[in-house]
């Protein structure tokens, strides 16, 4: 047997690129659009329906998220009650989740199931009955977690950033406040189903064992057209970005929770490939300048990030962490210390390769199989590259070089114009 | 199915290989076999803390993650009350660097004073951040105490205090190191494109010339049997009350466990649980309410918790609570309702299979619970519960006197 030699990396080996195929992408009589991404390796479907009908689009606060919540509690044929008996019993999930721009229902369910889940799912979609007592059910919940949120630190930090850097009276920077959720009222909801959920503000994806029989489930349910009202109009989000170091004082508070940022690029932006390189050294993994000095050299956290957060009419870039109550403004120096070091010296070669190798095995460990190709392939819906978006911010993630990131950091990441939020205690 | 290898080095370390030809990515998994039920009670939070220190570098490799990084891979751990879990994917063309850096922490550590002090900061800060600084974050602080006297499960994975983490000294890290962290009380998985033959080549070459340690012989004082009801309640400042109550219950290598398992499906898994029917949608006591079993290796808890709504009194909401669980150990339970939590327990399994580095971590901790096939067999042991031993496990779980009750009540209520 060879002896190892335990000192030097054993050889590493370049990555193939990778091989990431479109969906194959047809369009129901009624214009909806279907995307699927099928394995023959696997018996479970993946379904997400997707409308345009985020926070962005709801005239009232709270009313996106909540017809959102409601779908599952209960159809003009069929109770909450029916509806979780009925999934779990045929084994099979549903998720809700609505974001700015977006809201969407994903089935998850092994195949054989299909045929007999998709009418509840389309009932739930086409009919829900917005029932006064389930109402207030889930909007007490929905108060419950939002007052219990209200009293972390990171939650408060996180609500307060995104107010300011959009502008709290913007379409993205609009938040609720717990008075907001006595206001809402069943036919909010009601009313915002009536605009959004239909077939023509709808878009489908399927994962996983689509054969013959899941096809016809869903044609015979999802083809037809439904709803009165058209697509959804454009969002006018006009940001408003805050500048500076705002502190929320919480008295007792053990740590400081930490979110700074600015505005940053969309995704269609040339210089967006190049700002997940700047934003991946800087907060963006594990071994990141960010993490390695203020978490592994100086233990002031247990972790700290950075991120781009895009949407689909802006973006913004921010770092957030929570850090003892004593070592809050020593922190916030070496966030500056980190960013300027960025904005003054050339990122070296041997990080820079590093980082390459880290973002290339994390897109081929993120598309790795019909599932997760399809939830990347809906989180850049509206992208009209499709899949190759991802073959081609890796084909810049591999060849930008040093000077043009410092071109880039000096661009976007000048600390005087970010917006800093800070929630704790303050100690002189 | 998940099909494997399984072969041990002459060292004691044991291997399991388990094939998927149709993915780009490799994913390993190492378990040694120690969790917080490992330490004494003087120095809690130990065996998590050891978990940091092990990215803090090794003999040979000063960084941990930066090669592995370099690799295009990536990694993390856990430690809970009976094991301590490290896991990496990366690319399957460079899984040699993933045999080289895991033997080599397993050959030896760094042992640097440096790397101690600045974890236990970061584990301090870790311990404010989940457990002190956020609302509800120290009802687990409060209720493994409560439940049991001399199981070493009384105290949290986090540690019992910060002060146990701040006294560690770097004699009691190489002690810790010496006693647990050896190849004949780990266990690796290796799961991707590879095969057995590939495997052994690599193990043998960078996990071969690792020597054994002394073994592991574990002696832990076992909890008697609880004869009386315990209540504990605090006043705290969040804005609901929550309740948690746990019953002593069998350990995960069990049979009874399946049952047990079923039992918490059917009474708190999701919305069309029973308790969630009737305390959250019918009666409108509770904003949530669920139940789970904590799965330990040794004998573990059943718990239901939820969070009240105002003004509902949290005495009468535990009563309302014991009427709903112990129905079961009075009446029969109906078969489609039994049917509907296997089907969901079986099929969770199925989807969970769908993540590589899931299989590799199942087919690990099944290994550790006896046998890695162990996996494979779960469908067919909740498929034999049935109503029987349902009403069998109701009965015998299900006492007051084997109760523990936490009321976690908000102040200004």
């Amino acid at each position: 047997m060879n002896t190892p030699d335990r000192t030097t990396q054993p050889p590493l080996k370049q990555i193939d690129s990778l091989s990431i195929g479109q969906p194959k992408t047809i369009v129901h009589s009624n214009g909806l659009t279907q995307h699927t991404f099928e394995s023959n390796n696997h018996d479970a479907v993946r379904l997400d329906l997707i409308f345009k009908a985020g926070t962005a689009m709801q005239s009232k606060l709270l009313a996106a998220s909540t017809t959102n919540r409601m779908l599952k509690e209960g159809t003009t044929k069929h109770s909450g009650h029916h509806i979780a008996s009925r999934m779990d019993y045929h084994g099979a999930y549903i998720d809700l989740t609505t974001t700015k721009d977006y809201c969407w229902a994903s089935l998850f369910a092994l195949k054989k199931s299909i045929p007999r889940l998709l009418p509840l799912l389309a009932e739930m979609i086409k009919e829900p009955a917005f029932k006064p007592a389930d109402f207030r059910i889930l909007n007490s919940q929905q108060k419950q977690d939002f007052v219990v949120n209200s009293q972390k630190p990171k939650h408060m930090a996180r609500q307060l950033f995104n107010e300011m850097i959009f502008g709290a009276e913007t379409p993205y920077g609009q938040s609720a406040t717990v008075s907001d959720f006595d206001k809402l009222s069943r036919s909010d909801l009601a009313e915002f189903h009536s605009r959004f959920y239909n077939h023509r503000n709808a878009t489908l994806i399927l994962a996983g064992a689509i054969d013959e029989s899941v096809q016809k489930a869903v044609n015979d349910h999802f083809s037809d057209e439904w709803g009165s009202a058209g697509i959804a109009q454009t969002v006018m989000q006009q940001s408003v970005q805050a500048t500076g170091e705002h502190w929320t004082e919480k008295p007792g508070s053990l740590q400081s929770a930490i979110q700074m940022g600015k505005l940053a690029m969309k995704r269609n932006h040339p210089d967006f490939a190049g700002f997940i390189m700047l934003n991946t050294v800087l907060g963006g993994y594990f071994g990141s300048r960010l993490m390695s000095n203020i978490r592994e050299d100086k233990g002031y956290t247990y972790g700290i990030y950075s991120q781009i957060a895009p949407f689909e009419h802006d973006a913004y870039f921010t770092i957030a962490t929570e850090v003892g109550r004593e070592v809050t403004r020593a922190a916030l120096d070496e966030i500056h210390y980190e960013i300027n070091k960025l904005r003054t010296e050339a990122i070296p070669y041997d990080e820079l390769q590093l980082v390459r190798n880290y973002l290339t095995g994390s897109y081929l460990r993120g598309l790795d199989g019909p599932y997760n190709q399809s939830e990347k392939f809906r989180s850049i819906l509206g992208i009209p590259q499709g899949m190759d978006y991802f073959t081609q911010t890796l084909q810049t993630i591999q060849t930008v070089t040093a000077d043009e990131l410092l071109v880039l950091a000096k661009r976007y990441l000048d600390p005087e114009s970010m917006l800093t939020i800070v929630v704790g205690e303050k100690i002189s | 199915m998940l099909t494997f290898d399984r072969f041990t080095l002459p060292n004691g370390l044991r291997f399991i290989v388990h094939h998927d030809p149709t993915t780009p990515v490799l994913a390993m998994n190492i378990l040694y076999d120690v969790g917080a039920r490992d330490e004494s009670e003087d120095q809690t939070g130990f065996a998590h803390l050891f978990e940091h220190l092990m990215f803090g570098g090794s003999v040979n490799i000063p960084k941990y993650d930066e090669p592995l990084q370099r690799a295009g891979g990536e990694n993390n751990a856990f430690t809970n009350s009976d094991i301590t879990n490290y896991y990496l994917t990366l690319p399957v063309q460079n899984v040699e660097t993933a045999f080289w850096l895991e033997s080599d922490r397993m050959l030896n550590l760094a042992f640097s004073e440096k790397s101690l002090e600045v974890q236990r900061q970061v584990v301090v800060e870790e311990f404010r951040q989940n457990y002190l600084n956020q609302p509800y974050g120290d009802i687990w602080l409060l209720l493994k105490p409560l439940a049991y006297k001399t199981h070493p499960y009384q105290w949290n994975t986090i540690g019992k205090e910060v002060s146990h983490i701040e006294q560690a000294s770097l004699q009691d890290v190489r002690n810790f190191y010496a006693r647990f962290y050896n190849p004949n009380n780990a266990i690796v998985t290796v799961a991707g494109n590879i095969t057995t033959p590939e495997v052994k080549l690599l193990a043998g070459k960078w996990f071969g010339p690792i020597p054994a340690g002394p073994a592991n012989v574990r002696k832990l004082p076992q909890e008697a049997v609880q004869l009386e009801k315990r209540s504990l309640v605090v006043d705290r400042d969040v804005p609901y009350t929550k309740i948690y109550k746990a019953w002593h219950m069998c350990a995960r290598p069990e049979e009874a466990y399946y049952t047990l398992d079923l039992i918490s499906d059917l009474l708190g898994s999701g919305h069309s649980s029973r308790l969630y029917a009737e305390l959250v949608r019918r009666q409108k006591l509770f904003s949530e309410i669920t139940a789970y079993v904590s799965g330990d290796n040794d004998p573990g808890l059943f718990v239901v918790s939820g969070k009240l709504n105002p003004n509902v009194d949290p005495f009468m909401a535990e009563e309302a609570i014991n009427r709903v669980v112990m129905e079961l150990s009075t009446k029969k339970l109906h078969d489609t309702e039994l049917r509907k939590v296997k089907n969901k327990v079986i099929s969770t399994l199925a989807y969970e299979n769908i993540s590589l580095l899931n299989r590799a971590m199942n087919l690990t901790f099944s290994e550790n619970l006896g046998d890695a096939n162990l996996f494979n067999q779960l469908p067919g042991f909740y498929r034999k519960v049935n109503a029987d031993k349902v009403f069998e496990q109701a009965n015998e779980v299900f006492r007051e006197t084997n109760s523990n009750t936490l009321i976690y009540r908000a102040k200004n209520q």
